[in-house]
């Protein structure tokens, strides 16, 4: 029995884990002797050379507890001695390789050991060198910038085993082609192609062999490249107005030019403490210089640019500096003109892009971001706020650790116009550190809060509806315990002021991952009387219950009629009869009544759950989808009457309109209507508001860009010219849907951010003109979204910008 | 490109290689490959429809949801089948939601090969799932105490 089921193992191979399963242990227990035997020895006495190195290489640096010059030699005699054998060098090759792209922490402490490798083996180091550059040539060639990057990165560690200028030659090439996609006006990739080269130089100036010389050389090339300012870089900035609560030359500005500055300064003086500057960078080399000295120095491989680059440049947008720490006080993060900043930022945020399967994993990574770099380069972890002064002395670091992974993480999630992976990832990291290191992470996460509360009024209206989604769904994991208290004094404030409107809407979203009775009973008092009675109940009233409503009788008629699942023609003569009795009551739009019942009677039934609405909107998808072509101004009712049933759980309702969108009852162009017309003057201010228009919009725009990108890969081979015009059609339509939805979103807002007196039916003077701020936040966002730079006169030819369309908007809010 | 020096949070659990490994020897398709279900487990009996969804949209737009029911009382029993119309959405629930709280309660998530007509109802001898009529502890999110525990209530 026991061999029949090694046997098994064996066959499944390469799967996670390898190990026997549990339940076949417990199911056999006269195999468990023999099973823990086999798995105590596995991991070590019985493991081959190659497997081990490749442990030993996946781990490196991770353990305080392991002298990083003990691991790095035993790699380097590992390997050195070993390379004849084909499987243990394929194995270390292709660890490298991935580790390299995968967890780009370790790449100065594998630099440091393929440099002793070199010297123990000179052969062996010219392997290595060579496979590195055909890696460099292939993700250039592919369009893998990031990874591209990460390799460059590490060929810049090994500068001091590669003969003449090495890498600079090739970052010399990089920085030519850039200057030629600017003057081809592809301002985003020559930005992107700049910031790459430039992010390795400080890796080289950290490596065995720095040269100061040809660095400033290559600056004296990028620095009028970073110069330019990309067409929606204004609309990228995450603080409006000119306001800058962190380095005024940091405020708008992208992170090229940032590290071109930093650059300059670090090559223009000494940096004032030994960790500031390419000072952060780990040195693990070091204590191989000796060794180093005679190792053999090899022709840097050639790597050959390509003509062009297949990304999409119109997608690529700058990057703007963005943090939530500024402490005038205690800088408890590198401030943005300093280069640790820079690098800080960068390892961090390429950690987590690229090892999203796994956010434990980045989350660990994060919290031991100390053993990554320079040993002095950070406070020791966990240090409180109050005490970072007086433990780091007069001399030491006041970086604190968490405060560098958490701001890092921010920068992500508030990252413009739309983050590389789904908000929740973000999120999702958070959470994890929370769990992982509490003392150390919440305090930080707290003042990171604080800061963003405090700035509210200056920030991006896509970025505040970002922090309502984050906190309210951070506070979820964590018992919805937060200090509302503090905020006490500003509950007097206008329902639309910015700060009150954040309070508003992290509760009602709080509400809506919980319920109403819960939330109230985690807020202190005077918040409690912001959660109406309403909220608690199970479900909304149907309103034509009250006599006092016009013709309820025959409503709830309508009612009884719809849940027994009678004919249509009974239900359409019910509606007739109303729309009978509201003309003799001279009501100015009967339809108007019938509808409404009709839609409300619908709303009610489906009350129950999403699945009850869903399975009641398929039951009368007909006559819904009739009464939808009656007329626009009929779509934008059946919005208005769905929202006014759910007028107490809001987010609800824009659910189920969102469904209603999907069977075509309503267009997108209801909706916002809707909501920029109808939907009151405090609308702006709503979160279910934002996520109604961004949700619809966002729907409208990736439609265009798929379609788009459809035809771009749709052969004059595979289709006739008839399949072809049609497709084209469709397109086109799509496009003009898209434009006049542009054009409803910009005459709309731009008329509610003008100052003009059209809407104040006793509004006091505050509450007005922030209004007219939500307005112009709103247009700024959406302006954005559309892919429409700022100052640009908005006028929609035939065809739309489909060309020009905002690269993500992936957020799901 | 695949990621090789870390493991996967969007991998299948071996419930359903299990599965299959039980009723046939010979290679299949893998079932899960396109998957964009999810079976979500550890939900509070309290827990709603519109909660659910509030959190999981957050992945992506959500096609159908299906509670899961207790096959006797169809009450919800603390499981449901999430039902996106993209895989990459399927598989990003599973790395980002997978493992966080919902109603204050850690969920599970596991890849599903799409629902079927009854897998609706719970499977344990009470009518409800299987690992609550086993379980020692009292959750009051998912009927107090386990299901060998509950004596039926006496009459009269």
């Amino acid at each position: 029995m026991g061999d029949y089921y090694r046997g098994r193992e064996e066959g499944r191979g390469g799967g996670r884990g390898g190990g026997p399963r549990r339940s076949q242990k417990r199911r056999h227990r006269d195999d468990d002797d023999d099973d823990k035997e086999y798995r105590r020895s596995r991991p070590y006495e019985r493991e081959d050379p190659a497997s081990r190195l490749r442990r030993d290489t996946i781990s490196i640096a991770e353990s305080p507890l392991t002298k990083i010059e003990e691991t790095i030699n035993l790699i380097a005699n590992t390997f050195a001695s070993n390379c004849d054998s084909e499987e243990l060098r394929n194995t270390f090759l292709n660890t490298l390789l991935s580790l390299v792209v995968e967890q780009p922490f370790k790449i100065p402490f594998l630099t440091a050991a393929v440099l002793v490798i070199n010297s123990r083996n000179a052969e062996a180091g010219k392997l290595i060198l060579d496979e590195f550059g055909k890696a460099a040539q292939a993700y250039l060639t592919e369009g893998f910038l990031t990874s591209a990057k990460l390799v460059l990165r590490f060929l810049a560690g090994l500068q001091g085993m590669v003969e003449g200028e090495g890498l600079y030659f090739v970052l010399g090439g990089i920085v030519d082609q850039a200057a030629g996609y600017l003057a081809a006006e592809e301002v985003g990739l020559a930005l992107d192609l700049v910031w790459i080269t430039l992010i390795t130089v400080p890796y080289i100036l950290a490596s065995s062999r720095s040269d100061n010389s040809l660095a400033s050389e290559l600056l004296k090339k990028t620095s009028s490249i970073t110069e330019v300012k990309h067409r929606m870089q204004s609309l990228l900035s995450p603080f409006t107005g000119g306001y800058a609560p962190y380095d005024a030359r940091a405020q708008g500005t992208h992170n090229a030019r940032i590290l071109q500055l930093n650059l300059e300064a670090c090559l223009g003086s000494e940096p004032s403490r030994p960790f500031h500057g390419v000072g952060c960078l780990p040195r693990p080399y070091e204590s191989f210089l000796q060794e180093l000295e005679g190792a053999t120095k090899h022709p840097m491989p050639e790597i050959t640019l390509p003509s062009d680059y297949p990304v999409d440049k119109s997608a690529i947008m700058p990057h703007v500096y963005f943090s939530v720490f500024a402490d005038p006080n205690v800088e408890t993060v590198p401030p943005p003109l300093e280069l640790a900043s820079t690098l800080f930022r960068d390892a961090i945020v390429d950690t987590i892009d690229t090892l999203d399967c796994n956010r434990l994993v980045v989350s660990r990574f994060l919290i031991e971001i100390d053993c990554y770099f320079s040993p002095n380069a950070f406070i020791k972890r966990a240090v409180p706020f109050d005490r970072v002064i007086e433990t780091a002395g007069p001399e030491g670091s006041t970086w604190k650790p968490e405060d560098v992974a958490v701001d890092a993480i921010f920068s992500q999630l508030y990252k413009l116009p739309g983050p590389n992976h789904k908000l929740v990832y973000y999120h999702s990291i958070l959470t994890e550190l929370c769990k992982l290191a509490p003392a150390a992470v919440a305090p930080s996460l707290g003042r990171a809060i604080r800061f963003m509360y405090k700035n509210l009024e200056s920030m991006d209206t896509e970025l505040i509806y970002r922090f309502v989604d984050w906190f309210s769904h951070h506070l979820s994991n964590f018992g919805f315990t937060w200090k509302w208290a503090e905020w006490n004094e500003n509950l007097t404030l206008p329902d639309v002021h910015p700060k009150k409107a954040f309070i508003l809407g992290a509760l009602e979203k709080e509400i809506r991952l919980s319920f109403a009775t819960r939330i109230k009973g985690t807020i202190p008092a005077p918040y409690k009387e912001l959660i109406s009675e309403a909220k608690e109940k199970e479900q909304p009233h149907f309103k034509y219950d009250s006599e006092d409503e016009p013709f309820c009788k025959e409503a709830k008629e309508v009612l009884h009629a719809v849940a027994d699942k009678k004919e249509d023609a009974e239900v359409d003569a019910i509606l007739a009869k109303i729309v009978e009795l509201a003309k003799e009551s001279g009501v100015a739009d009967p339809l108007f009544v019938a509808r409404d019942a009709y839609v409300t009677a619908i709303c009610h039934i489906g009350a129950k759950s999403l699945s009850h609405v869903l399975s009641c909107i398929e039951r009368c998808k007909e006559k819904l989808l009739a009464i939808g072509n009656e007329s626009p101004d009929a779509r934008r009712q059946i919005v208005g009457s769905v929202l006014s049933y759910w007028e107490d759980q809001p987010g609800i309702g824009a659910n189920v309109v969102d469904k209603l969108l999907n069977y075509s009852i309503v267009t997108p162009l209801s909706v916002v209507e809707w909501v920029l017309h109808d939907a009151g003057n405090k609308a702006l201010s709503h979160t279910h508001a934002w996520e109604m228009v961004s949700t619809t919009i966002n729907k409208v725009n990736t439609r265009v860009r798929q379609m788009v990108a459809a035809r771009r890969v749709m052969s004059i081979n595979d289709y006739t010219e008839e399949q072809l015009a049609v497709y084209a059609q469709t397109l086109n339509a799509a496009e003009i849907e898209q434009g006049v939805l542009l054009n409803a979103v910009t005459d709309a807002l731009t008329a509610m951010s003008d100052s003009s007196d059209e809407m104040n039916g006793g509004i006091d003077v505050e509450s007005k003109a922030w209004m007219q701020w939500w307005a112009k936040g709103w247009l700024r966002a959406f302006s954005r979204k559309f892919g429409v730079a700022e100052g640009t006169v908005v006028e929609q030819p035939v065809g739309g910008p489909s060309a020009r369309l905002d690269p993500e908007d992936m957020d799901t809010m | 490109m695949p990621i090789t020096t870390v493991q996967r949070l969007d991998a299948p659990s071996s419930y359903f290689e299990k599965r299959e490994r039980r009723r046939s020897t010979s290679p299949k398709p893998d079932p899960l490959k396109d998957a964009s279900t999810l079976y979500v487990g550890n939900l509070s009996f309290y827990t709603t429809e519109e909660q659910i969804h509030e959190l999981f949209s957050k992945c992506g737009e959500i096609k159908r949801l299906v509670m899961g029911l207790d096959r006797f009382t169809k009450t919800p029993c603390g499981f449901c089948f999430v039902e996106y119309y993209t895989h990459k959405d399927t598989l990003d629930a599973m790395k980002y939601i997978g493992g966080t709280k919902l109603d204050e309660r850690i969920i599970r998530t596991d890849l599903d090969p799409g629902f079927k007509e009854g897998r609706q109802y719970g499977r344990g001898p009470t009518g409800g799932q299987v690992r609550d009529y086993y379980r020692d502890d009292y959750d009051p999110g998912r009927g107090g105490p386990g299901g060998r525990e509950q004596r039926p209530v006496a009459k009269g």
